[in-house]
């Protein structure tokens, strides 16, 4: 095996060949160590490498294996963690300047988990200063680049998970969503992302002030829908560390993938949506509609009557509870947030206390018609809509979709966070997938919604979309960059 | 809304320039219709969705 090798490997194929040993988990760590040197330089899709204890992570998971201490099919496989996510010992930033020096004495739940399952964590990957915006331009830790297009942003808040598992520097990456952070990227950049149901995931360890209370999700960013069903299963279930943890009994999320899903039937909300998809993506998520139809599923227009409502929610909502977060570094190191933080947190100072809760009683309101929506379909279909924009698009804050010109954001925050928030606000399990490309060569999101805790069926459709389509084949092209 | 953000510029030491007072009120202006946009519905029955009190998923 080479370097280059990487590029069409996965964890179900890899695993296999670990248990069964053939590849070597220390072979494989340095072949991915070998093409972090290569294309960090350029994609900064890392804040953290850590080489030497991969490289002696990697030697104890071989041995292990080899004296039949078999753990998981994560044993081996070589991963990365978004840098909100507590690592003891690793430096853990939250993307800002405020915690650079921050070593936790700690892991998150989410990460001694993976540790159990045998993982070997190659490093810490670059994300949105506090994980509160969508591009991955950071002022303190460089900007993150769209492996598909250099001079284009990976989305975020999770950009640097999302370039790192597409440019095949990483097997799988762990990120948080708490406005669409993973399926933003996961998007952008052509891969698999998955927010499960609220609570599905612990999310103690995480960053405080990196995600919302009522709207944050930690999630999982991989090449495939398999290796997606496979992560989530040794990170899922209850933790008495978060009382925001669900007691639902977990499932086996690959149990699924590869059952027909003719029977199912989809559930399109065209009032909202429709206004979200610009260029081709239009085009593009008509063609994946017609593909899910032709594998039989039927499709059914719903009425969420207060579906406009939801990034309004979510704005007050996330704002007001993410500034109670900030509240003693805003009286002692307000400087050392960029200016557009520190004015976005000075104005949520400002939200009128009963207007949080007004906007958790519509919050209620919509959750009740997304469940009556869900006792006429299995899933939810939409578009991520938004194609990654160029560096220099962002800070404009108009890009260019296949010739239409979209601006980036308004009051409610960023445009492509719109086709993502509805799901942080009612916390049902929601993937993207990539459904195919712009003019621009860009990839195009497919979002699958479910119902809560049936992350399996969510899976499934997008195992199904995903073989059926075949655009997970396709690779961006990287051969040229550090050689 | 000025004197609310002088405030608390000078509870917390800010040290805020007009420039960037401005820059704050502003977005405090355009936020405006998402307030508006709650008030104008009815929640009179519906309690706070403070968690994902899921009752059990339906099939």
């Amino acid at each position: 095996m080479t370097e280059s090798d990487l590029e069409n490997l996965t964890i179900a194929e890899s695993s296999a060949r670990i248990k069964s040993g053939e590849l070597s988990p220390v072979k494989l760590t340095d072949l991915f160590l070998q093409r972090i040197a290569r294309l960090n330089p350029s994609l900064n899709a890392y804040t953290t490498v850590r080489a030497d204890s991969a490289k002696a992570e990697a030697k104890i998971a071989e041995q292990q294996i080899r004296s039949g201490n078999y753990r998981s099919p994560l044993h081996g496989i070589p991963i990365s963690i978004k840098d909100n996510l507590a690592t003891i010992r690793v430096p853990t930033t939250g993307g800002s300047k405020i915690l650079v020096d921050w070593k936790p004495d700690f892991d998150a739940t989410v990460v001694a988990k993976l540790k159990e399952a045998g993982v070997i964590i190659l490093g810490k990957t670059n994300m949105h200063e506090w994980a509160l915006g969508g591009t991955t331009i950071n002022p303190f830790f460089g900007t993150t680049r769209n492996p598909w297009d250099l001079a284009r942003v990976p989305g975020g808040s999770s950009g640097g998970s999302a370039t790192a598992v597409a440019a095949a520097m990483c097997l799988a990456s762990i990120g948080t969503d708490s406005a669409g952070s993973v399926r933003n990227p996961a998007a952008m950049c052509g891969i698999v992302g998955l927010k499960p149901t609220y609570g599905r995931i612990s999310c103690f360890g995480g960053v405080p002030g990196t995600g919302a209370y009522s709207t944050n999700h930690f999630g999982v960013l991989t090449r495939t829908v398999k290796d997606c069903a496979l992560v989530l299963q040794e990170i899922a279930g209850y933790d008495p560390k978060d009382p925001l943890s669900a007691a639902e009994p977990t499932d086996v999320y690959s149990a699924k993938i590869g059952q027909e899903i003719g029977h199912l039937k989809a559930g399109l909300i065209g009032s909202y949506y429709d206004k979200l998809m610009f260029g081709k993506v239009e085009q593009i998520f008509a063609a994946a509609l017609k593909q899910l139809e032709l594998l039989g599923m039927k499709t059914e227009q719903l009425s969420i009557p207060h579906m406009d409502a939801t990034p309004a929610v979510h704005t007050v909502v996330s704002r007001a509870e993410i500034v109670s977060d900030h509240d003693h570094y805003l009286r002692t190191r307000a400087r050392d947030y960029s200016p557009e933080l520190l004015y976005r947190h000075i104005h949520a100072l400002m939200f009128p206390a009963g207007s949080y809760v007004t906007a958790q009683r519509v919050r209620r309101l919509i959750a009740e018609e997304f469940e009556r929506a869900f006792e006429r379909v299995d899933v939810i279909i939409t578009p991520v809509s938004i194609p990654a924009p160029k560096i220099e698009e962002c800070g404009r804050g108009v890009t260019d979709v296949d010739g239409e010109k979209v601006s980036l954001r308004d009051a409610r925050g960023s445009t492509w966070g719109l086709s993502t928030v509805p799901f942080n606000v009612t916390g049902h399990p929601a993937i993207s997938v990539c459904c195919g490309f712009t003019s621009a060569e860009q990839p195009v999101g497919l979002q699958i919604v479910g119902r809560p805790f049936e992350e399996s069926t969510v899976l499934q459709v997008a195992a199904s979309y995903e073989q059926a389509a075949g655009w997970y084949r396709r690779k961006p092209r990287l051969g040229g960059i550090g050689r | 809304m000025k004197e609310w953000l002088q405030k608390l510029d000078r509870e917390y030491g800010f040290q805020l320039t007009e420039a960037e007072m401005d820059r704050i009120l502003n977005e405090v202006k355009a936020a405006e219709p998402l307030f508006q946009q709650l008030n104008a519905i009815d929640v009179r029955s519906k309690t706070p969705f403070v968690r994902l009190d899921i009752k059990g998923a339906k099939k």
